[in-house]
């Protein structure tokens, strides 16, 4: 095979895809790129046997042909090459030789029957949603995602089609993130999957802010398909638990709080967190929410903010991790915070349909 | 049941889409045992009409152990054991997910009496509840090593009937059984001599052909400890095969006596042993194969190779002619 290619596409292609590269070792195929060319359109695959990742483009064809290399030290050399156009000649023991300007390599492969065939994507109904607002919706769940292996299930962000509705959830147990985004699709295309967070952070890196993504449901694989960049991942095998049931069906009261004046203050006072009591107390009265930490062994820290708040004084205990994370993962300015007493689960909500529930410490 | 019979039988489950979700490989981890492994699997995964072909893209995929969907555990590090870490990393997580290719998920345990407590009870929840389509395969030669709730949620399937002892040893160990040198204590000491003489020969073995596998391999990252580990578990296959032919002969003495004579395994000898029997009580062949057993358990502990098989050989009721 034969082709040339600019250097800056080139490269640009295979940053898109170098990612995925197996880090298991066991497999050396795995840490090459398959690449063919046709009618004038180069395909770059790469795969670690979980995530699948392919983009496309363009360049100048001589003689068609398919070929793996390994990617790193491609994506090494075009970093180092001038930019200008790249000729490349592969012969029929996968030796692949680039030419550009007075540079010269030549690099040696694998042959291509070793590459684990790529599942063909056929997917029986596509969902369309914009990038941007997916990967707002990763952001606010993933970081809910719990990373205790023994509970398989929940290692991942779940995706339920329903209702004419995407819901995200993520949880560990002890928070639980969810948002939901409206989708057009027929009734027989609802389903439901687990996304595992590997695929999740991957999907998050490869997605821009504008466009569409397409989403295809297959029994054993999602696929991605962003542009001319297509990627597929393997689901988590299981059946996600009933998320609904937590989530409390009504509380009590119901406090507006600025959203960063919270987090700084949570952030600022957990610096006296330890290992041993990392608890932050949140007392609600009568206009004044106070943030308390204390240790025996430290000292103690405290925050006053003025809140608008008749109700009864409530003071509840959190993980500060917990209380900060959706804080920072969101982009309203005020949210809402809804509880019942200090032991009841509690609930941060805001303007959009995100929906945040947080479960109390409990402490003697 | 012949070795066919044995795997049409796992075919047949398999076929009509009601494997058990485990099953127990008892046998020769390097010869039956692997060859029936890899059949399952093929037969899983092949794509011709007459399963498995041995022929087809897939089944040289397993064969080559590069079947993304089918992930083999061996031991590892120098103490040889399959760690939790190794278990939850390289089999767990897999199995977690759906499949690479869309069909079904093989997990293979070459050695499964190397898990430890803890890493097989780590195994043990997704064992018994796989999600579908997950076939859990369990090799070993000694199955007494497993945990008993692993073993309970396994089907087992014996090939110990296929072992056997390799030449020149299998010769020689059948000529030492039928000498009739066993009378005084000093000859069945030279007797037990000649047993221990041929597991030094193993030994020295188990070390070439593990050197010889390290320098195929190029395995050149791998340190003296791992070797010498590797050397050790594979002397130990060859004594299990050792034992395996000890256990017969004895097992043959007991049926004779007992009466029967078409079951035994050493049909070449059925005079000899129908002779020696003849001199022996039921009881003292019962003893005799129990006997062995116990030498099986006591090699196991790491004891003097030379001193417990003298004191086996020494206990052992041969059924040897006063005259020679």
């Amino acid at each position: 095979m034969k082709f040339t290619v600019l250097r800056s596409k080139f490269l640009e292609g295979l940053m898109t895809v170098q990612n995925v590269v197996s880090s298991k070792g066991s497999l050396q195929i795995l840490s090459n790129a398959l690449i063919h060319v046709e009618n004038n359109q180069m395909m770059i695959t790469t795969t670690d046997l979980d995530i699948s990742m392919r983009c496309i483009i363009p360049c100048e064809v001589e003689k068609p042909g398919t070929t793996t290399l390994p990617i790193r030290r491609l994506v090494s050399i075009m970093k180092e090459l001038n930019d200008g156009p790249v000729t490349v000649q592969v012969d029929e023991d996968d030796a692949a030789k680039f030419q550009s300007g007075s540079s010269f390599f030549r690099i040696i492969g694998l042959p291509v029957r070793d590459f684990p065939p790529i599942p063909a994507t056929e997917g029986k109904f596509c969902y369309r949603i914009d990038q941007g607002v997916l990967k707002e919706m990763l952001r606010k769940t993933s970081y809910a995602a719990s990373l205790d292996e023994t509970r398989r299930v929940l290692n991942g962000v779940l995706m339920a089609f329903k209702n004419n509705k995407l819901t995200m959830v993520a949880t560990d147990g002890r928070r639980l993130a969810l948002v939901d985004h409206e989708v057009e699709f027929p009734e027989q295309a609802e389903t439901e999957m687990i996304l595992p967070t590997k695929a999740v952070n991957e999907l998050m890196r490869v997605l821009l802010n504008e466009g569409e993504v397409k989403i295809y449901a297959q029994k054993n694989q999602v696929v991605f398909e962003i542009g001319s960049t297509v990627m597929s991942s393997k689901l988590v095998d299981g059946v996600y638990p009933n998320y609904r049931q937590v989530i409390p069906a009504g509380c009590d009261e119901r406090v507006t709080l600025e959203r960063e004046e919270l987090w700084k203050a949570v952030r600022r006072v957990s610096v006296m967190a330890t290992d041993k009591s990392n608890a932050v107390r949140l007392t609600f009265s009568a206009n004044q929410l106070t943030i308390t930490i204390s240790s025996q062994e430290v000292g103690e820290g405290r925050e006053t903010i003025p809140v608008k708040y008749v109700g009864k004084e409530i003071s509840i205990v959190f993980n500060p991790e917990y209380v900060m994370d959706p804080l920072k993962n969101m982009d309203d300015d005020e949210v809402y915070f809804e509880l019942s007493d200090g032991h009841s689960p509690a609930l941060l909500k805001c303007s959009v349909p995100f929906l945040y529930v947080l479960m109390p410490l409990r402490l003697n | 049941m012949t070795f066919d019979e044995t795997f049409l039988m796992v075919k047949r489950a398999i076929d009509s889409g009601r494997p058990a979700h485990g099953y127990l490989i008892v046998g020769s981890v390097r010869n039956h045992g692997m060859k029936i492994t890899q059949l399952i699997i093929q037969n899983l995964f092949c794509t011709a009409a007459e399963k498995p072909c041995g022929q087809c893209a897939a089944c040289k995929r397993v064969e080559e152990h590069t079947e993304p969907d089918v992930h083999w555990i061996f031991p590892e590090m120098k103490s040889r054991v399959i760690s939790a870490e190794q278990m939850r990393e390289k089999l767990l997580a897999e199995i977690a997910q759906t499949s690479f290719s869309g069909g079904w998920k093989v997990g293979v345990l070459v050695g499964a009496d190397r898990l430890n407590d803890s890493s097989a009870n780590a195994f043990l929840k997704t064992l018994e509840e796989p999600p579908e389509q997950t076939l859990f395969l369990l090799l070993t030669d000694t199955p007494q090593q497993l945990m008993p709730t692993i073993i309970s949620r396994c089907q087992r399937i014996d090939l110990d009937a296929f072992r056997e002892l390799s030449e020149p040893w299998l010769g020689t160990l059948v000529s030492t059984l039928s000498s009739p040198y066993f009378r005084t204590p000093l000859e069945r000491l030279v007797m037990s001599g000649q047993l221990s003489k041929l597991l030094e020969e193993m030994k020295e073995k188990a070390e070439v052909w593990v050197k010889e596998e390290f320098e195929k391999e190029k395995k050149v990252d791998e340190d003296e400890d791992v070797f010498l580990a590797k050397v050790s578990a594979r002397y130990r296959e060859l004594r299990m095969d050792f034992l395996v032919t000890l256990m017969r002969w004895f097992r043959d003495l007991f049926v004779v006596k007992a009466g029967g004579s078409e079951e035994i395994h050493f049909k070449e000898k059925a005079e000899l042993l129908k002779e020696r029997a003849g001199r022996l009580t039921l009881a003292q062949t019962l003893y005799n194969v129990n006997a062995i057993e116990e030498l099986a358990r006591q090699l196991d502990r790491n004891l003097s190779e030379e001193t417990v098989l003298a004191y086996a050989v020494d206990r052992i009721a041969h059924g040897v002619g006063d005259k020679p």
